[in-house]
């Protein structure tokens, strides 16, 4: 009990926090996973990813879907890197250069409840940013989804159809809805990225 | 002991009763008095100030009513984190009607598993999809619907019902009934057996989102059970695929009439989303007569699409019709997507000989029975597709 309470202590202070880590780990960028929203019990689990390091290369592009793939504890409760988000919800990632791997958050997704039904946009469909690009229902609710940028799309995820309960469980990965061929890829940057979605969901 | 500003209320309360002869109005002030305080000193809650708005439709058709819901949610504002300022003062809409007998059928639903689509075609029911998602309900005269709008941040799937049972109880209280609402997990409002009185459904867009849904007060529940009785039920038909499925529950009237639970609801609301006065809110009657120049080609156009075939058969996710046989064995397996034929399975060889020929032809029954040259099975599918 006690060692779980110096390491909330340590936590509050990162610098010293950051001293006790071996000397590699120091050196790295860190993302703190220390949001009580999400850690509502100091569980040894729990405890133990604080621990766990993300050693992110140097990245070509700001961000790689190969660290979609990166959890720190296999849960999808936490924000994975290298993902931009919407005010309505929605992540993207980028695969390739130009195509957005688009889905909606673990936050919206606990909202909206037992996903029963998700309306998949059709393959080939041209849209803007800003669009509807089909719809999430849960029980009783229907919730449109937005298309973060301007595209084609060029895929949608069928497994949907027959599980759409993959949207609660793994919104980030394997419950991805679609996806689009970008035309700019500027419109990322008006995205928010972790730390900005984060605090649009502790202030709404 | 009650504190020293509620005796001084009651006090002035009672004086107005003896001067005044008019004991409601007193009654009234008595009772807001009562509220105030108990809400300021239990749990206080900043009562949040609305412009709310009521319409109320005159017209029974089921198409209008829903393309009028659709286009009142259509204008109503957008209110996104960045745009909200404290000083705006949010809007609400409320919105009740009264649709002659239909059956309606949420977004994404099988209209052949969820309803007995050949009943609903001898007794000539019109079956209509709406937009939002939910299950399938039965509307007639003795229903009363209502669909509230608010603000995207202030969604609540309770709230409204909550306030619908606080509005309502006390009629049955006065009336000496022993019926009595509440909400159960599901958001449901049922009765004092649990049985459901209401189903609500809700829908999300950007910065708004509305809560609809129907009230029982004097529906014919025998039709409804006939109506909503599955075309698989009766065990010669079997649908497969994806859709929302629908719950089953035991249903009851409550009893009141239109005009009791309309103008019931219409108080609570005022009395819970505006300042109180008297002319806070102006009630707007509507009708297809009272549409604008504006208006009218937008909901016209909304009322062609609910009409149209495309979208409540055509609309259907993806599925697979089976056909059996007396003897529960089956005949024939239709796979439809989007309306059309996608493939055809069967034994029998009125439906090998023209495979070929039926894929890609639309899920109709005319158009099916057409193809086929089995008199027996034409009359069949005619009568289930």
């Amino acid at each position: 009990m006690s060692y779980q309470k110096s390491i909330l202590m340590a936590s509050t202070n990162m610098a010293a926090f950051r001293s006790r880590l071996p000397a590699a780990a120091r050196s790295t960028r860190f993302v703190p996973l220390l949001c009580n929203r999400f850690y509502s019990n100091t569980s040894p689990k729990t405890i133990a990813s604080l621990f766990t390091v993300r050693r992110t290369a140097p990245l070509t592009s700001p961000f790689t879907v190969s660290s979609r793939r990166g959890y720190v504890n296999g849960k999808d409760e936490e924000l994975p890197e290298g993902l931009r988000y919407t005010e309505e919800h929605e992540w993207l990632a980028l695969e390739d250069g130009n195509l957005a791997v688009v889905g909606i958050t673990a936050y919206a997704s606990k909202a909206l409840g037992d996903v029963v039904y998700v309306e998949l946009p059709s393959v080939g469909t041209s849209i803007v940013a800003g669009e509807p690009i089909g719809a999430v229902e849960s029980v009783k609710s229907a919730s449109d989804i937005y298309s973060p940028v301007s595209g084609e799309i060029i895929e949608v995820n069928e497994q949907l159809d027959k599980k759409p309960g993959l949207v609660n469980a793994e919104p980030y990965r394997k419950g991805w809805i679609c996806k689009i061929l970008m035309k700019d890829t500027t419109e990322l940057e008006s995205m928010m990225d972790n730390k900005g979605y984060e605090t649009f969901i502790a202030s709404s | 002991m009650l504190s020293l500003d509620t005796r001084r209320e009651l006090a002035l309360a009672l004086t107005a009763i003896l001067k005044r002869s008019n004991i409601a109005t007193a009654a009234q002030s008595l009772s807001s008095s009562f509220h105030r305080h108990f809400s300021c000193s239990r749990n206080w809650r900043q009562k949040k100030i609305f412009d709310l708005q009521v319409y109320v439709s005159r017209s029974r058709s089921p198409y209008w009513n829903l393309s009028y819901e659709d286009y009142l949610f259509k204008k109503f504002p957008v209110y996104t984190s960045y745009s909200s300022s404290s000083t705006q003062v949010p809007k609400k809409i409320l919105f009740l009607y009264t649709n002659h007998r239909s059956v309606i059928i949420g977004r994404n639903q099988n209209p052949w598993r969820e309803t007995n689509v050949e009943f609903l075609r001898r007794h000539n029911v019109p079956l209509i999809r709406r937009r939002s998602g939910g299950g399938t309900v039965f509307h007639d005269d003795g229903n009363v619907n209502y669909s509230v709008m608010m603000p995207g941040n202030m969604f609540d799937r309770d709230e409204h019902a909550q306030l619908l049972c606080t509005a309502l109880n006390p009629v049955f209280n006065q009336r000496g009934e022993e019926t009595s609402l509440s909400v159960n997990e599901r958001h449901d409002i049922v009765d004092q057996n649990g049985r459901k009185v209401s189903g609500s459904a809700y829908k999300l867009q950007r910065g708004k989102a509305y809560h609809h849904g129907t009230m029982l007060l004097n529906s014919r529940l025998d039709l409804l059970s006939n109506l909503l009785h599955h075309s698989v039920d009766g065990g010669l038909e079997v649908v497969e695929g994806p859709g929302v499925p629908s719950i089953r529950s035991a249903v009851s009237n409550i009893g009141i009439s239109n005009e009791t639970f309309t103008d019931a609801v219409i108080l609570a609301f005022k009395r819970e989303y505006t300042a109180g006065s008297e002319n806070a809110v102006k009630v707007m009657y509507v009708d297809e007569g009272s549409m604008t120049k504006e208006e009218a080609p937008e909901i016209n156009k909304s009322i062609e699409e609910l009409q149209s075939w495309e979208w409540t058969f055509g609309s259907t996710p993806k599925f697979v019709h089976r056909f059996l046989l007396q003897d529960s064995t089956p005949a024939v397996s239709f796979t439809v997507k989007e309306g059309t034929i996608l493939d055809l399975e069967s034994d029998l060889p009125e439906f090998t000989a023209i495979k070929d020929r039926i894929i890609g032809t639309p899920y109709r029954g005319p158009e099916v029975a057409s193809i086929i040259n089995s008199k027996l099975w034409k009359e069949r599918l005619i009568r289930s597709i």
